[in-house]
């Protein structure tokens, strides 16, 4: 039996070396079938979306793609999208793995997805041609691109600045040709993509959390007897929590090597960064009504709890 | 697997069935083959054309229509024909001069195509002749992605880690000036051979200036598109919509040539010229899927490993592989397919990563112009309705130009490495 | 746009101009947007310091059903890109070419029919989830592919009916 993952993650990325390290490995003989992982990072599958319709359909029997690709199958995820809404990385899990995970783990489901992990995609900042951005103050005016989700977009409106939604693939040329100042992105991406070949000024606003999730086909997986499907989800937490470690360690070492290349790295104040999210209070109020009050609040409760206020 | 499907669509292509088509059949009794579902076929279809950057495809088209049908395209090449007209086969020359214009403006070879033989198929083919005009212009669109900007290498940049976008633009540059200088250099050669026409009157300078004054609304058009977007106005996709606008406004209100009762043929004629180039990338995509499924990338590599350790002669049997590989796959699949395989390997033999980027993007390049399978094969073909076998026999001479520039940077690497050495 | 030679039956004749009429106007006014759309992104984000969320979305929607629509008019004129060897060769003999004629268009129209079928599972699945950034769902990408699919195979059939009646094979496209 061939298992195919796929991904849009290139091949260096934390989540393709997890895979390869733990997943790939973990499952050779179990219950009697000979399993096979064949990994293909780097969008070889197709785009984001088509990859996680290949995954819903059972063609191929997982992915591990960013969270935001599945806000049009489960709304809910739309919360994890909040501005400001994680205080760290640890704060973050501790919710996804406990309360969160299993009404997010149950609508996956109905939609056709075996939830296997949630995996770092990091903390995203603001990067940009033009200045130091300390204040929400120093956006105004400033064109951002943003991807084409509307909770980033209205957070962006919010703090002041021209939101410009641009496709992915015109990202990089735009930012060459300066038809917008600045973008927004993990530290891993600004390094890997020579984001900062263009940009000379990144704030460490840490304004979304973004997640990836590691799903299998619920119908590939509900085939399989029950000891492979445990032994696939075990593999699986292990590549997960891997995955976790590796992307912990190199958001900042990525991080390091733009100071070394030139980059002004600013650090936003507590005071500071308390600015940046009263200003985007009006956005909550709109996900409220958006996804539902009730679990919106919750999510936030959640927060709340594993942060220990 | 692999060789069987490419194997099917070849036989069934012979047979006369549209390339489409045959992709498309090749591409189901692939799935069938690899045991996959047949629906993938769909889905491929429309996610492969669910994207922003082909967009350019119908806009460049619909500008090039709309200056025809404006006859603002006219003078434009009665500019060029005072300039140059007295020179055997100067229009072919400004076809060329043209094709590194719209190079250093657009980063992808098939918008500069279809914009250069939309603008200029119908006069250099009523001087010359049909196969040649399409020839000239096809070999001069294969300059977009050489010359910067261009879409491919910033593909490959991101795919390879230790290559940057700009190194990569900058090494292209002597590259794809070389090729310009050495097809005009040929043309001049075809042009005396053959006797080409001579096209223009004596130049005098009341020609001169009245050429120029009526041709300045449309010389401008470059200088908005390019200026927009070096100036970062707006990106290359957005350019062509912006070069529809201009020829518009130009057509309808400086020239006055074009009418409103024009617009929905030129819309109509751009649409399906669009569907025809879509749907070949649509139906190609599947068999891209199953070659990946089948992992040929990496059975290549393994193939190559087991040859040699020596640099020189990966890199001789690589170039070997790639031409082979352009002939068949479209440049695209076969960066997202190869490069993350092949970068690392050319690495381990010691290969500077640059100069395989620009060896591997060049080599991807030329065969857009290689049959079986060249998109601007059937780009130009379709819009200029010139046979494949009568455009590929013209293309020989510059595709021979092409691949020995390729060789050139293979054994001369500072060919293509100086220069960003200088700007880095 | 051209006219039809009078082989065919009335009623096929008219259906096949009306829908081929149809389509074209379609398909130019989904032109029109796209230039529209990504033209006053520009627009707006000079003039007006915005952008509009909807502009690289619904201009690939438009994008997917032209590429779609737009190979039924393809078909409907015989301008797909075709290797002509075999049946140049063989149009001296109109037996053997109508023959091939018949064989290559019906493989075009079962593949046509094939994906209409096994694509109209994508419709379905799909028509549930929301747009990105307009209204609309996602079923709306999926949708053309299956209408582009059988109208082409309908202009196929049209025209190998139509090559049979004439007892002449169609002018060959380039
Ligand atoms: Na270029
Ligand atoms: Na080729």
């Amino acid at each position: 039996e061939t298992l195919r993952l796929g991904s849009g993650f290139q091949a260096g990325h934390s989540s393709a070396k997890a895979v390869e390290e733990i997943f790939t490995p973990a499952l050779g003989k179990i219950d009697g079938m000979d399993f096979k992982v064949q990994n293909f990072p780097g969008l070889q599958l197709g785009s984001a979306e088509e990859i996680i319709q290949q995954t819903r359909d059972g063609t191929i029997f997982g992915a591990y793609i960013s969270s935001a690709y599945f806000n049009s199958y489960v709304a809910e995820l739309g919360a994890l999208n909040l501005p400001f809404a994680f205080p760290s990385r640890e704060v973050a899990f501790e919710v996804l793995d406990g309360s969160v995970r299993d009404l997010l783990a149950e609508k996956l489901k109905a939609e056709g997805f075996r939830l296997l992990g949630v995996m770092e995609l990091g903390f995203r900042h603001v990067t940009n041609s033009a200045k130091p951005v300390t204040t929400p103050d120093d956006l105004k005016g400033m064109s951002i691109r943003l991807q084409p989700n509307p909770i980033h977009m209205e957070t962006f409106r919010t703090l002041g600045a021209n939101a410009v939604a641009l496709d992915a693939s015109e990202l990089f040329a735009a930012l060459e040709q300066k038809v917008v100042d600045g973008q927004e992105n993990p530290y891993a991406v600004i390094d890997l993509y020579k984001i900062y070949e263009s940009q000379q000024y990144v704030t460490d606003t840490a304004h979304f959390f973004d997640v990836i999730l590691f799903v299998a086909s619920e119908n590939v997986m509900a085939g399989f007897p029950q000891e492979v499907q445990d032994a696939i989800a075990a593999a699986a937490r292990a590549t997960t929590l891997r995955q976790r470690e590796i992307a912990a360690s190199e958001d900042g070492e990525h991080k390091r090597h733009l100071a070394e290349l030139g980059m002004q790295i600013t650090e936003l104040t507590d005071a500071q960064r308390a600015l940046f999210r009263e200003a985007v209070a009006p956005v909550y109020q709109k996900m409220r009504t958006q996804i539902g009050e009730a679990y919106v609040d919750e999510f936030l409760a959640a927060i709340d709890r594993a942060s220990g206020n | 697997m692999s060789g069987i499907i490419i194997g099917l669509f070849l036989v069934i292509a012979i047979f006369g069935v549209p390339l489409a088509f045959a992709l498309g059949i090749a591409g189901f009794a692939g799935l069938v083959i690899a045991d996959l579902p047949l629906r993938i076929l769909a889905q491929r279809a429309m996610f492969s054309v669910n994207s922003f950057p082909l967009m350019a495809i119908p806009f460049f088209m619909l500008a090039g229509e709309l200056m025809v049908s404006g006859g603002i395209i006219g003078r434009l090449i009665d500019f060029a024909n005072i300039l140059i007209g007295r020179v055997r086969g100067g229009l072919a020359q400004v076809t060329v001069g043209a094709g590194m214009g719209m190079a250093s403006v657009s980063g992808a070879a098939i918008a500069d195509a279809t914009a250069l033989t939309s603008v200029l198929y119908r006069p250099v083919a009523k001087q010359y002749n049909g196969p040649f005009a399409a020839a000239v212009i096809a070999a001069s669109a294969n300059l977009g992605p050489i010359l910067p900007p261009s879409t491919a290498m910033i593909i490959y940049a991101t795919l390879a880690p230790g290559v940057s976008v700009r190194s990569l633009f900058m090494a292209g540059v002597i590259p794809g000036l070389m090729i310009g200088v050495l097809m005009m250099l040929t043309i001049a050669i075809i042009a005396h051979r053959r006797g080409l026409p001579l096209t223009g009157d004596r130049l005098t300078l009341v020609r001169l200036v009245r050429g120029f004054w009526t041709a300045l609304p449309v010389l401008l058009l470059p200088v908005i598109v390019i200026g927009g977007i070096v100036g970062g106005m707006f990106t290359a996709t957005e350019g062509g919509a912006i070069a529809v606008v201009y020829s518009l406004v130009v057509g309808l209100f400086v020239t006055r040539t074009l009418k409103l009762a024009d617009l929905p043929g030129c819309l109509l004629r751009s649409a399906i010229t669009t569907a025809i180039i879509g749907v070949i990338i649509a139906f190609a995509a599947t068999i891209t899927y199953l070659f990946t499924i089948d992992l040929l990338p990496q059975r290549l590599a393994d193939f190559a490993l087991a040859f040699t350790d020596s640099r020189v002669i990966f890199l001789v049997f690589m170039m070997g592989a790639l031409m082979i590989v352009g002939m068949f796959l479209e440049p695209n699949a076969a960066y997202v397919m190869l490069v993350p395989v092949l970068a690392p390997l050319a690495s381990e033999f010691g290969v500077d990563p640059l100069h395989f980027a620009i060896l591997f993007v060049l080599n991807m390049v030329v065969g857009l112009l290689t049959p079986p399978v060249g998109t601007l094969l059937f780009v130009v073909s379709a819009m200029t309705e010139v046979r494949i076998g009568e455009l590929v026999r013209e293309l020989l001479p510059f595709i021979g130009i092409q691949y020995g520039v390729m060789l050139a940077c293979l054994f001369l690497p500072p060919l293509a490495l100086w220069l960003p050495g200088m700007l880095s | 746009m051209t006219a039809r030679p009078q082989a065919l039956p009335a009623w096929l004749n008219v259906l096949s101009r009306r829908l081929r009429q149809a389509n074209e106007w379609a398909v130019i006014a989904m032109m029109a947007v796209m230039v529209f759309v990504v033209s006053l992104e520009v627009v707006m984000r000079y003039v007006f310091a915005s952008s509009l969320i909807f502009a690289s979305e619904l201009s690939r929607l438009l994008f997917v059903w032209v590429v779609f629509l737009g190979l039924a008019l393809a078909a409907a004129s015989g301008k797909e890109v075709a290797i002509r060897l075999l049946p140049d060769l063989l149009k001296a003999h109109f037996r053997s070419g109508l023959i091939l004629a018949l064989v290559t268009r019906s493989a075009g129209i079962s593949l046509m029919l094939l994906l209409a079928v096994v694509n109209w599972e994508f419709v379905v699945a799909n028509w549930h989830r929301p747009l990105n950034s307009m209204p609309g769902n996602a079923g709306l990408f999926h949708l053309p592919l299956t209408i582009g699919a059988v109208l082409t195979a309908f202009h196929l059939a049209v025209g190998a009916v139509e090559a049979m009646l004439s007892r002449a094979v169609e002018s060959p496209a380039p």
